[in-house]
C-alpha cells in the first residue's frame, strides 16, 4: 500500500529540521562507515511509525530515541568492540565555521576524537545536551536513565573533554 | 548537607538549581576553590563540546529524502547495508533466506500494535487497573477487540502528556517474535520499531505498550504481584 503525499510531505517537514540532530548522535554512536545507515534507518522508521498514524508531539525527543535504538541494534549485531577511527573526515575541514566563541576554532574532528575517548555513556549524554541541544530531562528520558546520572554523566565528561583539549582551550583564550 | 564540588557543579550548569539555593551556590563558589575549579572545567568543557556540532552533509539529506519517497510508494524498503563484502554473501544467503523465512508476528501483537497507534477509540468502560500506576495517571478505560478477543485498553500518560496503554485480557497473549523472557518465565519484552511492549501473565493477562521504555517498565512492575 502506497503512502499518500499529505503524511510524506507533513513527515520531512517536521521531521527533516532534525536531520543534524540525528546525524550528530549517530557520529558519536556507530563506526564512520555505518553512520549514514543508521541515519537513513531512523528515518525510515520514524516514517513507518508516523505513516501508522502515530506522529509524536514532540519530534526531536522522540527522533533521538529511534537513532539510539537504531544504532545500538547494529552494535549489538555486530556484537564486536568497534574501532572508530579517528581520522580526520575531510568534509569537515570546510565546515569548521564556528566564529565568535572562544573554542571556536579547534578543529571540529579533534573535538569528535576526543568525544570517542570518552565512555559511551558520556558521550551520549554530552551529545544530546551539548551537540543536540536537549535539556537534562529530555536526556534523561531519551536513554532511559535519571536525570542525576545523566547530568553526573554529562559533568564527568566534559572535565575530561576540557582536560584532553586543554593545550587548545588555553591556545584560543590566550 | 554534604559539600559534593562534582554534583553541584553539574546541578548548577545543567540548571537545576534555581532561585536562593542557585544565588547562594553562586557565593559559595567564590571563596571554594574546589567548586570554582569544577564550574569552571564544566563549563570549558561544554563550550569544547558544543564546538564540535556538525552539518549533516546535503547528499545525506537527499539520500533520506529518496529513502522515504521510496517507502511512500510502497516498494521495497532499501535495506541498510553494513559493512563491505555483501553483495558477495547475498548470492550465497539467497538459498538459507528461503529455508529461514521470518517467523510472523502473531496477529494479536500486530492488532494490539495498530490499535495503540491509532489511539484506542472505544467505547469507555470500567477500568480494572487502579487510577495511578507510580506516577502514570489513568486518563480512559476503553473497550476493544483484539482479534477476536476482548480486552480493555487503560491508558495512562505520564507527566509529560506521554501514553503507555495496558491491555487487560482473559487469555494469555501470544509471545511477540523476537521477545526476551526474563528468569521466570512468565514476563517477556520485546520492541517493535520505536514501540515497547511488555508482558505479564500475572495476576492477569497484560500487555503494556508504550513508545517511553521507562513508562512501559514503570506500569509493568507496579503491576506485578
Amino acid at each position: 500500500m502506497s503512502m499518500g503525499r499529505r503524511a510524506h510531505d507533513e513527515f520531512l517537514e517536521a521531521t527533516l529540521p532534525a536531520l543534524d540532530l540525528v546525524y550528530n548522535l549517530t557520529r558519536r554512536l556507530v563506526d564512520p562507515d555505518d553512520v549514514e545507515d543508521v541515519v537513513q534507518e531512523t528515518f525510515t522508521r520514524a516514517f513507518d511509525a508516523w505513516s501508522a498514524g502515530r506522529p509524536p508531539r514532540k519530534v526531536e525527543p522522540w527522533l533521538a530515541t529511534i537513532c539510539l535504538n537504531t544504532g545500538r541494534s547494529l552494535l549489538r549485531r555486530a556484537s564486536t568492540r568497534r574501532e572508530v577511527s579517528t581520522e580526520p573526515d575531510p568534509t569537515l575541514a570546510a565546515r569548521d565555521d564556528v566564529a565568535g566563541d572562544a573554542v571556536g576554532n579547534i578543529r571540529k574532528e579533534a573535538v569528535h576524537a576526543a568525544l570517542w575517548e570518552l565512555p559511551e555513556e558520556q558521550r551520549i549524554a554530552i551529545t544530546l545536551m551539548d551537540l543536540d541541544g536537549f535539556t537534562a530531562s529530555q536526556a534523561a528520558k531519551i536513554t532511559d536513565s535519571p536525570r542525576g546520572t545523566v547530568l553526573a554523566r554529562v559533568h564527568r565528561g566534559r572535565k575530561k573533554l576540557a582536560r584532553i583539549l586543554q593545550k587548545e582551550v588555553d591556545q584560543v583564550e590566550t | 548537607m554534604r559539600h559534593d564540588p562534582e554534583r553541584h557543579a553539574a546541578a548548577y550548569l545543567g540548571g537545576l538549581l534555581k532561585g536562593a539555593r542557585r544565588r547562594m551556590f553562586e557565593r559559595h563558589i567564590v571563596d571554594c576553590e574546589d567548586c570554582w575549579r569544577e564550574v569552571d572545567l564544566g563549563r570549558k568543557g561544554r563550550s569544547v563540546a558544543e564546538a564540535g556540532r556538525e552539518m549533516a552533509p546535503q547528499a545525506l539529506r537527499e539520500r533520506v529524502r529518496a529513502a522515504i519517497e521510496t517507502v511512500r510508494r510502497g516498494r521495497r524498503r532499501p535495506r541498510w547495508l553494513f559493512g563491505a563484502g555483501l553483495a558477495a554473501v547475498v548470492a550465497v544467503a539467497v538459498v538459507a533466506a528461503v529455508a529461514l523465512m521470518p517467523e510472523p508476528e502473531p496477529r494479536e501483537i500486530e492488532a494490539v500494535l495498530a490499535s495503540f497507534r491509532s489511539g484506542n477509540v472505544g467505547a469507555p468502560t470500567d477500568p480494572l487497573l487502579p487510577p495511578r500506576l507510580e506516577e502514570l495517571e489513568l486518563v480512559r478505560a476503553t473497550e476493544t477487540r483484539i482479534e477476536g478477543r476482548e480486552a480493555i485498553a487503560h491508558t495512562y500518560v505520564d507527566g509529560s502528556g506521554d501514553e503507555v496503554v495496558v491491555y487487560v485480557a482473559d487469555e494469555e497473549w501470544p509471545v511477540a517474535v523476537g521477545a526476551e523472557h526474563d528468569n521466570s518465565g512468565e514476563t517477556w519484552l520485546a520492541e517493535k520499531d520505536d514501540l515497547v511492549l511488555i508482558c505479564l501473565n500475572q495476576p492477569q493477562p497484560s500487555l503494556v505498550v508504550g513508545d517511553d521504555v521507562h513508562d512501559v517498565e514503570l506500569a509493568a512492575y507496579s503491576l506485578r504481584p
